[in-house]
C-alpha cells in the first residue's frame, strides 16, 4: 500500500481525519442540534466516498466538500421553509447538485472559521436589556422555558414572546441580513 | 398566544434536546426567518459544536473499508468483526431484477436473506451509533446502498466503492433469484409476445375487471414488484412497485390515489411522477420506472 502516490481510500481517509471534526462544526451550527449535525457530516462524507476527485488537490477536494455540507443542508433546511430560509444560491446549487457532482472544479473556496462567534457579543450588546437576557439565558447557557421565566422573573408566555422577538431583531449568525 | 410563538419554543426545546426538530412545514418566510436565528444561536452554547468522539470514530469505522494498514486510525475505532446488519430498514425489497426495455435499470435489490460481505468493518449493532443516529441515517444508508446501487438511484448511491463487494453478492443472489421464478413462472406465465430481443417477459398479472377504473393493485412480474393502475376502460399504467427513494415498497393509497412510501414518506402519483420526497431530507426523486402492458382477451400482461 505504500506507493508514492496514496490510494483513493488513504486520501479520504486523511481528510477525513483532518477535517471531519471541523466539517462537524460547521454543521452544526447551520441545524443547531447533535442528531442532524450527526446525519449530515455521515451524509457528506458518504457522498465523498463515491464522488470526491482524489487526484484534486486538497484545497479543491476541501471546498467540494463544503459546497456538498451546504448543499446538504439545504436540503435539510427546504422542507420546513421553501425558499426563505435558503439562499437563491444555495437553492440554484442544491437544483443543480449533480452537474456540480460531475462538474470539473468546485465553485467556491473553503469555509473559513465561522464568524458568528465574534459576531454573538457584538450583537448582544446592541440588543435591548430584556431581548440580550432571553438569549443568553436560553441559548448560550441552554436554560428551559421554565427556568428562563424564573431567571428573568416574567411568566413563561412572556419568555416565548420575548425569544420570538429577540430573534427577529437579533437575526441569523450566519446570514448578513441579520440587522441590529 | 400566537401560534408562531408556541412553535418558535417548540422548535428551541427541541434543539436544546439535540434532537431533529420536528415541526410541520410552515408558509411564513418571517417565520422561518426566525427558526432559522434560533438554530443559529442554539449552536452557540459553548461546547455545544464539539462532535462526540465516538461518533467521529464510528463514522470512520463505517466508511472506510479494511484495508492493509489501515486498522491503525488516529481516531481509535474500536476494532470491529462482525458482519454488518441485515439491511433492516429496506424492509421487502423486491428480490430480483429482470431487464426491460423500458427502463434504465429496473429496481431491485439483494434479497433480505443474502448474507454480508465479510470484509466490512462495521460497528456491532449495540453500539451508539445505533443508539444515537438511529434507523434515520448511518446504518439504515448503508443497508440500502446495495440496492441503491443497482437501482440505478443515482445521488443516493452512496458507498458505491465500498459497496461493489456487496453488489456483486446481490447481483449473483438476485440471479439466481430470477431464474428460480423462471422455473416456476417463466413458461407458464409468460403468453407468446416474449420481446424479439429476448429481453423481458410478459406476465399475465391480472384480469382487467380486477381492478377498478382509477384504482391500482399490486402485481408481480416474477420477482419484480408492481402496481398497476386503471385509468379508464381501455387504458393501464404499469409501474414499479419501489421508491425511487432507498428501495422500500410501495403502498397504494386510494384515499389519495398516491403511492406512499413507509420508509420516509415518499409519494408518486398515477403516473410514477414522485409527488413528495423522503421526509427528512427533501430529495428530488425520480421518476418511477414504467414497464409496457397489454390486454389480451381480458387479461393484462406487463412486460417485465
Amino acid at each position: 500500500m505504500a506507493a508514492p502516490t496514496p490510494s483513493p481510500d488513504e486520501v479520504l481517509r486523511r481528510i477525513y481525519d483532518v477535517h471531519a471534526a471541523q466539517l462537524y462544526r460547521f454543521i452544526y451550527h447551520k441545524v443547531g442540534n447533535r442528531q442532524d449535525a450527526e446525519d449530515l457530516t455521515a451524509q457528506v462524507f458518504m457522498k465523498a466516498t463515491q464522488s470526491l476527485k482524489v487526484e484534486q488537490d486538497e484545497q479543491s477536494q476541501l471546498a467540494w466538500l463544503y459546497q456538498v455540507a451546504r448543499t446538504t443542508i439545504a436540503d435539510h433546511w427546504r422542507i420546513y421553509y421553501k425558499g426563505s430560509v435558503v439562499s437563491l444560491d444555495e437553492m440554484q446549487e442544491a437544483n443543480g447538485y449533480q452537474e456540480f457532482v460531475e462538474g470539473p472544479e468546485p465553485s467556491a473556496p473553503p469555509e473559513p472559521e465561522d464568524p458568528a462567534v465574534q459576531k454573538v457579543g457584538a450583537i448582544l450588546e446592541r440588543l435591548p436589556e430584556n431581548y440580550r437576557q432571553v438569549l443568553t439565558f436560553r441559548f448560550l447557557h441552554g436554560y428551559s422555558l421554565k427556568e428562563t421565566a424564573a431567571a428573568m422573573n416574567i411568566s413563561e408566555g412572556n419568555v416565548k414572546v420575548l425569544q420570538y422577538r429577540a430573534l427577529q431583531k437579533a437575526g441569523n449568525l450566519h446570514a448578513p441580513r441579520g440587522e441590529v | 398566544m400566537s401560534p408562531q410563538y408556541e412553535r418558535l419554543n417548540r422548535w428551541i426545546d427541541q434543539l436544546q434536546a439535540n434532537q431533529h426538530p420536528e415541526l410541520e412545514p410552515g408558509d411564513d418566510p418571517a417565520e422561518g426567518e426566525v427558526l432559522a436565528a434560533a438554530t443559529a444561536w442554539a449552536a452557540m452554547r459553548p461546547g455545544a459544536d464539539e462532535p462526540d468522539p465516538a461518533f467521529l470514530a464510528n463514522l470512520r469505522a463505517q466508511l472506510f473499508v479494511a484495508a492493509p494498514g489501515a486498522d491503525e486510525g488516529p481516531t481509535g475505532a474500536p476494532p470491529i468483526g462482525q458482519p454488518r446488519p441485515a439491511a433492516a430498514p429496506v424492509a421487502g425489497v423486491a428480490p430480483a431484477p429482470r431487464p426491460a426495455p423500458v427502463l434504465p435499470a429496473v429496481a431491485m435489490a439483494p434479497p433480505p436473506a443474502s448474507p454480508p460481505p465479510e470484509d466490512r468493518r462495521v460497528v456491532p449493532a449495540s453500539t451508539f451509533l445505533e443508539r444515537r443516529v438511529s434507523r434515520r441515517s448511518l446504518l439504515g444508508a448503508m443497508g440500502a446502498a446495495a440496492a441503491g446501487l443497482v437501482a440505478g438511484l443515482g445521488l443516493q448511491n452512496i458507498f458505491m466503492q465500498q459497496e461493489v463487494g456487496g453488489a456483486k453478492a446481490a447481483t449473483a443472489a438476485a440471479q439466481e433469484e430470477l431464474e428460480k421464478y423462471e422455473q416456476i413462472y417463466g413458461d407458464k406465465n409468460a403468453p407468446p409476445g416474449t420481446l424479439p430481443d429476448g429481453q423481458g417477459k410478459w406476465f399475465a398479472v391480472a384480469h382487467m375487471n380486477d381492478v377498478q377504473i382509477g384504482e391500482a393493485i399490486p402485481v408481480t412480474m416474477g420477482a419484480v414488484k408492481g402496481f398497476l393502475v386503471r385509468e379508464d376502460a381501455t387504458k393501464f399504467n404499469a409501474l414499479s412497485g419501489v421508491c425511487t427513494h432507498l428501495g422500500c415498497d410501495l403502498g397504494w393509497q386510494s384515499k389519495t390515489h398516491a403511492f406512499v412510501c413507509g420508509c420516509h414518506g415518499s409519494s408518486f402519483d398515477v403516473t410514477g411522477a414522485a409527488l413528495t420526497g423522503p421526509a427528512l431530507y427533501y430529495v428530488p426523486l425520480r421518476h418511477l420506472p414504467v414497464f409496457s402492458w397489454k390486454v389480451q382477451n381480458d387479461i393484462v400482461y406487463v412486460l417485465a
